[in-house]
């Protein structure tokens, strides 16, 4: 199944595109997604973003469908579904 | 004493006298420096019916215990008094080099009064002050001033903190200005210190306090360092600034735009990425800072090199005037540093002229050219306007409240609390951001307080400030007036408001430098203590509770974006503030309670005389 994942604002300047496509298998998690995304985009991230031994971005950073969160890394993906990862800090 | 010169530096411009104040280890421990401390000593010196503008207006400028010390991110200075666009307390803190060396020069805070019959400056330099003239510098603005008083003083070592035209135009939102393009913006302090005849304080030196455990203090300074490189804010802003929050903020419906009224708007034209990818960019840190949130544009234009625009400027000169010319933004932004006028105030005035023309209040004919959404060009004509006190630009000058009484508005319209020009924070996106803008004793206020930052994961575990439903303002009030009074600190100590350490490492830092043996909730209550002698000061000059309040204009649901159809509580978040506080609802006043719970009985003497 295809799912098109969508960097907002600052992450996209970071890792260098602002929508990518990654071709999971059936049944594919949120996590399994994430795996993806490490192997793909690892080497442009600056430290703090990435967590290598949870296999996470930095708990800043929120993955939303639509306008519903998704929280658990075990969470189920479907076919031709868009994720938007957005960096939560405060500034300004 | 560890960690502070014990004294203060009296000026007295009227009589050019210049002497030293001893502050006592009680004193300092109470107070503990900057902002809090300059409160201290504003209260005992003004009388309810001061005019802001008049010789006996103190000016106080002052560092914190931990500037100068091996702690990262403290190399801030506070510059307080009755501010001259509100009537009330006024406060603006900068970083830079500037305060290391107001600090080096030997004085732990310096408090000015009077006035000077010709325009002059102030030297400190390792422990020796003198007032010089300035005869040859009025009319300068702030770079050249700042770059003149180097070449006077023939130190490459000393930093200029000063006043541009504005501040000498006495306009009321003038700022003060530092290390070039670092101000202390928000209050119109630049027109206090212009109303003194005072152009600049020069200060240079390496008198710093000898720490009470410099082994301690070093190796929490190293630790803070790694904690602040591996966190996430940290990085976004080294980045790409301040204005790395520009997109972020627009998603949550927390980037005012159209005056208000709006929260959608493109951003990504005026954001930080945009502004890297435009212009060269360097990094520009205040001294010890490990993060570096400045930008410096080189070649700007042909052999000028400009400071970029901070998210609250872009913000205030962009969306909120749907204005996505980049370069229109950085012009303004020049404009206001080289002259000295805040960004935030003068954008929030553009911004409401377009937003009076579009209604038809303000004409062409008044203006001169026409006023529309979106116009960059005319963004920055009116920027000019107010700096050269020029048609419109005269009333613009006096900020948004005085407009709508001038022009006979609503004054629910007006963006304003207390007078201060409300920052770039829309409190329909975060509740609890309403308490801290309609309660902050400065006025519409985004630096201390700012509970986007705890809705955004930042947690105060120690005081149970925890992130909830940003959309809800249930239990709200207590949280955020502890947060309040935890953030008002930072203006105290002085701790850069970005500075991601943890309760117990500032309560480590400043024991390690002092001596002290201060916990979290001794902390607390000098926030507290802090938020309430303000609010103090504040009722002494005539402010009741009907001034904690924002006006309609920023709290009325909006109908598009994420923040569509909510409106805040405002009363019950109040209510509760109050309660947290001891603060009486009806007077508005703090209880004779509170205030001798915070070791304030001598207000509480004042505030409620014995008959």
């Amino acid at each position: 199944m295809n799912v098109t994942v969508v960097f907002h604002g600052p992450l996209s300047g970071w890792l260098g595109v602002e929508r990518a496509s990654f071709k999971l298998c059936e049944g594919a998690l949120l996590t399994d997604l994430l795996t993806e995304i490490a192997g793909r985009f690892r080497q442009r991230m600056p430290g703090p973003l990435w967590k290598d031994k949870e296999n996470k971005f930095n708990d800043r950073v929120l993955a939303y469908t639509g306008r519903q969160q998704i929280k658990r890394p075990e969470t189920l993906l479907a076919d031709k579904q868009e994720i938007t990862f957005y960096l939560m800090v405060a500034g300004g | 004493m560890k960690g502070y010169h014990g004294k203060l530096l009296e000026v007295d411009l009227t009589n050019r006298t210049l002497r030293d104040l001893s502050l006592s280890e009680a004193f300092c421990r109470k107070y503990i420096g900057g902002a809090m401390m300059a409160a201290a000593l504003v209260y005992d010196r003004v009388s309810a019916d001061i005019d802001p503008l008049s010789p006996e207006n103190p000016l106080v400028m002052a560092p914190g215990p931990l500037t100068g010390s091996p702690a990262p991110m403290v190399s801030r200075y506070a510059v307080c008094g009755i501010s001259p666009l509100t009537g009330i307390w006024g406060e603006a803190t900068s970083g830079g080099v500037f305060p290391i060396r107001l600090k080096g020069a030997g004085w732990d805070g310096i408090i000015i009064t009077g006035k000077a019959d010709s325009p002059v400056y102030l030297s400190l330099a390792d422990g020796k002050a003198e007032i010089r003239d300035a005869a040859a510098l009025w009319g300068k603005n702030s770079y050249e001033t700042q770059r003149l008083i180097k070449e006077e003083l023939q130190g490459n070592k000393v930093s200029v903190s000063c006043i541009g035209r504005a501040g000498e135009q006495l306009i009321k939102y003038a700022s003060v200005m530092n290390d070039e393009g670092r101000a202390a913006g928000r209050c119109g302090m630049g027109a206090l210190m212009g109303s003194k005849n005072l152009k600049a304080v020069a200060a240079s030196g390496n008198r710093r306090p000898e720490p009470a455990d410099k082994k301690e203090i070093n190796k929490l300074a190293k630790q803070a360092v790694k904690d602040i490189n591996g966190d996430m804010n940290a990085v976004l802003i080294r980045e790409y600034g301040t204005l790395g929050y520009m997109d972020i903020g627009m998603v949550l419906g927390d980037t005012p735009t159209k005056y208000f009224t709006k929260s959608v708007f493109p951003s990504n034209e005026v954001s930080g990425q945009t502004l890297r990818q435009k212009y060269a960019v360097n990094n520009y840190a205040c001294r010890g800072c490990p993060i570096g949130c400045g930008r410096e544009l080189k070649n700007y234009k042909p052999d000028l090199d400009v400071d970029g625009p901070e998210y609250e400027t872009a913000a205030a000169f962009g969306p909120l005037c749907m204005n996505n010319d980049l370069d229109s933004i950085i012009e303004a932004n020049h404009l206001c540093n080289v002259h000295g006028i805040d960004t935030i105030s003068t954008g929030v005035s553009v911004a409401y002229a377009m937003y009076l023309f579009e209604k038809g209040v303000v004409t062409r004919d008044q203006v001169g050219f026409e006023l529309n959404w979106g116009d960059g060009k005319a963004v920055v004509k009116l920027v000019e306007m107010i700096i050269n006190q020029e048609g419109i630009g005269v009333l613009l000058s006096k900020g948004v409240r005085a407009m709508a009484e001038e022009l006979g508005r609503d004054k629910e319209e007006a963006a304003h609390t207390k007078g201060l020009e409300m920052p770039m924070h829309d409190v329909r996106a975060f509740h609890g951001q309403v308490v801290s803008h309609a309660t902050s004793p400065r006025g519409a206020c985004h630096c201390k307080g700012e509970y986007f930052g705890v809705e955004l994961g930042g947690a105060v575990e120690e005081y149970n400030i925890l992130p909830g439903d940003r959309l809800s303002s249930q239990g709200k009030g207590e949280s955020a007036a502890k947060f309040q009074s935890y953030k008002d600190l930072f203006n105290s100590l002085t701790l850069c408001n970005f500075a991601p350490l943890k309760v117990p490492q500032i309560c480590g830092l400043l024991n390690a430098q002092t001596g002290w043996n201060l916990g979290p909730e001794e902390l607390l209550e000098a926030g507290n203590r802090s938020i309430t002698i303000k609010h103090a000061l504040n009722n002494k000059l005539g402010l009741s509770r009907e001034q904690d309040t924002m006006p309609k204009i920023c709290l009325d649901a909006l109908d598009e974006g994420t923040t569509a159809g909510v409106e805040p509580d405002m009363d019950m978040m109040l209510k509760e503030y109050y309660q947290y506080r001891k603060w009486d609802w009806e007077s508005g006043k703090p209880t004779p309670e509170a205030l001798s719970e915070l070791g304030l009985d001598h207000i509480a003497e004042e505030m409620y005389p014995r008959t």
